[in-house]
């Protein structure tokens, strides 16, 4: 992955579950756990592998009948959020 | 349906060949609140809340939101857990001291489809006999200090089950460095416990455990031995293992043979079957039916399961004859005749909880009826 483009994976120390719709990340090393409704368990899904925003997005615009350019949007605050916490990371 | 009977339909939720009856409409809100205490008790919110996902068991809404909740909370304090125990690997790693992970954590990543289908409320730890009372060491120097003293310096190591090593914040270790205490912990051969380990990963951290045999083993000692009655967790983790994971039913038979094990494994596979109404046999289950222990191996089991006959002290006696060297015979009695100020022997793991006494017992009795069909 050369491209230049900008990709977000799973943190690298995160424990998590999956409980009904609702997805809980706790980094390792962090007291706090983070609770997630059923948008997160489909942004986790998409994070096993190193994933661009923009395809994200896009994948999850059809999936939930939204625009991709509010998917987008929402995600990538989400995504920052999450980073704040090393909950995910970048990937070059 | 009772409360006992959705108790273990809940426990058998998911597996093949369960026959469970579940009502066709919600519960009445008092039974409900029965079940999902239960289920909490048992550590089984994971698989009512499947359940009910599933259309196995209908909810009115308020009930979805009440089991819904109940899991959450649930998982949150096994992250918890699981999060706390990931130092306490590290440090005995650090310090060149190879550890299994036992029962929860592992058999929650390795066993269960999905992990967040079973739940524990602490880490038990599996570290060789030579490297026990190091271990204690480590420890204790890294805060979790063993909770009770041992008979005699060198005790736990060279005869014990293992000890309870407890922080100030409360987090505990169940260290071990076999599965039980007394004879059928004394007869595992223990250095059939580290071949090479299965492999899972929590928190980007690679943790060891047992084998496929050798945690299906323990499930057994756990779910024959453990309690009495047994708890149901271990019973669907003998179901779980046997019928959806991957143990090597041969390997199995010889390792409960040098184990001297099969009362234990007889007797597990015998309460998973009958509790969690499991319909079709396997070959493991055909020979748990009929299978009639030795002489020795029921006595010994009698000071586990029998309420008239298990005691520390009985457990104790029993244990001298499976010390095989005269030497160590007499530093065991010794040390028990003789112990440090200080010294408690530890009660025994009674959870007298009437339901699941119930529903043992219920199960217990069809199978009974079911054996007397067949023996007909």
């Amino acid at each position: 992955m050369t491209d230049g483009v900008e990709r977000w994976q799973r943190g690298a120390a995160v424990l998590w579950r999956v409980s009904g719709d609702r997805l809980m990340l706790k980094e390792a090393s962090d007291d706090d756990v983070v609770v997630l409704g059923p948008t997160g368990v489909a942004v986790w899904e998409e994070l096993v592998e190193p994933t661009a925003l923009a395809e994200m997005a896009l994948r999850m615009s059809v999936r939930f009948g939204v625009e991709a350019a509010a998917v987008e949007a929402d995600l990538g605050r989400v995504l920052s959020d999450l980073h704040a916490r090393s909950l995910v990371r970048r990937c070059p | 349906m009772s409360v006992e009977a959705l108790t273990r339909a809940v426990a058998g939720h998911g597996l093949p060949t369960v026959c469970a009856a579940w009502p066709a409409e919600p519960l009445p809100d008092q039974l409900w609140r029965a079940v999902l205490d239960r289920a909490k008790q048992q550590r089984f919110t994971g698989l009512l809340l499947d359940a009910v996902r599933a259309g196995s068991l209908p909810t009115s809404d308020a009930q979805y939101e009440d089991v819904a909740e109940a899991h959450l909370q649930a998982t949150l304090r096994v992250l918890v857990v699981e999060s706390a125990s990931l130092p306490v690997i590290q440090v005995l790693a650090d310090s060149g001291i190879p550890s299994r992970v036992l029962k929860g954590s592992a058999v929650a990543h390795l066993d269960y489809p999905d992990p967040s289908l079973r739940h524990f409320g602490d880490l038990d730890l599996l570290v060789r006999s030579e490297d026990y009372d190091r271990t204690v060491e480590v420890l204790g120097a890294a805060g979790l200090k063993r909770a009770r003293v041992q008979a005699r310096p060198g005790f736990d190591r060279r005869f014990g089950k293992g000890a309870t090593c407890r922080a100030a914040d409360g987090r505990e270790v169940d260290l071990h460095r076999t599965f039980v205490m007394g004879p059928f912990g004394l007869r595992i051969r223990l250095e059939d416990l580290w071949g090479p380990p299965a492999e899972f990963e929590v928190g980007g951290q690679v943790l060891h455990a047992l084998d496929a045999e050798g945690r299906f083993l323990h499930a057994c000692y756990h779910a024959a031995i453990g309690d009495v009655p047994p708890r149901l967790p271990p019973l669907r983790d003998v179901a779980q293992m046997l019928l959806l994971g991957s143990v090597d039913e041969a390997r199995l038979r010889w390792l409960m043979e040098r184990w001297q094990a099969e009362a234990v494994v007889a007797r597990a596979v015998r309460l998973t079957w009958a509790t969690l109404g499991l319909q079709q046999p396997v070959p493991l289950s055909r020979w748990a039916l009929t299978h009639v222990p030795s002489g020795r191996q029921a006595q010994d089991l009698a000071v586990y399961v029998d309420p008239a006959k298990r005691s520390y002290a009985a457990k104790s006696l029993a244990s001298l004859a499976a010390i095989p060297s005269w030497r160590d015979k007499a530093a065991f009695a010794y040390a028990l005749a003789r112990p440090r100020p200080g010294f408690v022997p530890p009660p025994a793991p009674h959870r007298d909880s009437a339901p699941v006494r119930h529903a043992v017992q219920a199960g217990v009795r069809q199978l009974r009826a079911a054996v007397k069909g067949h023996m007909r």
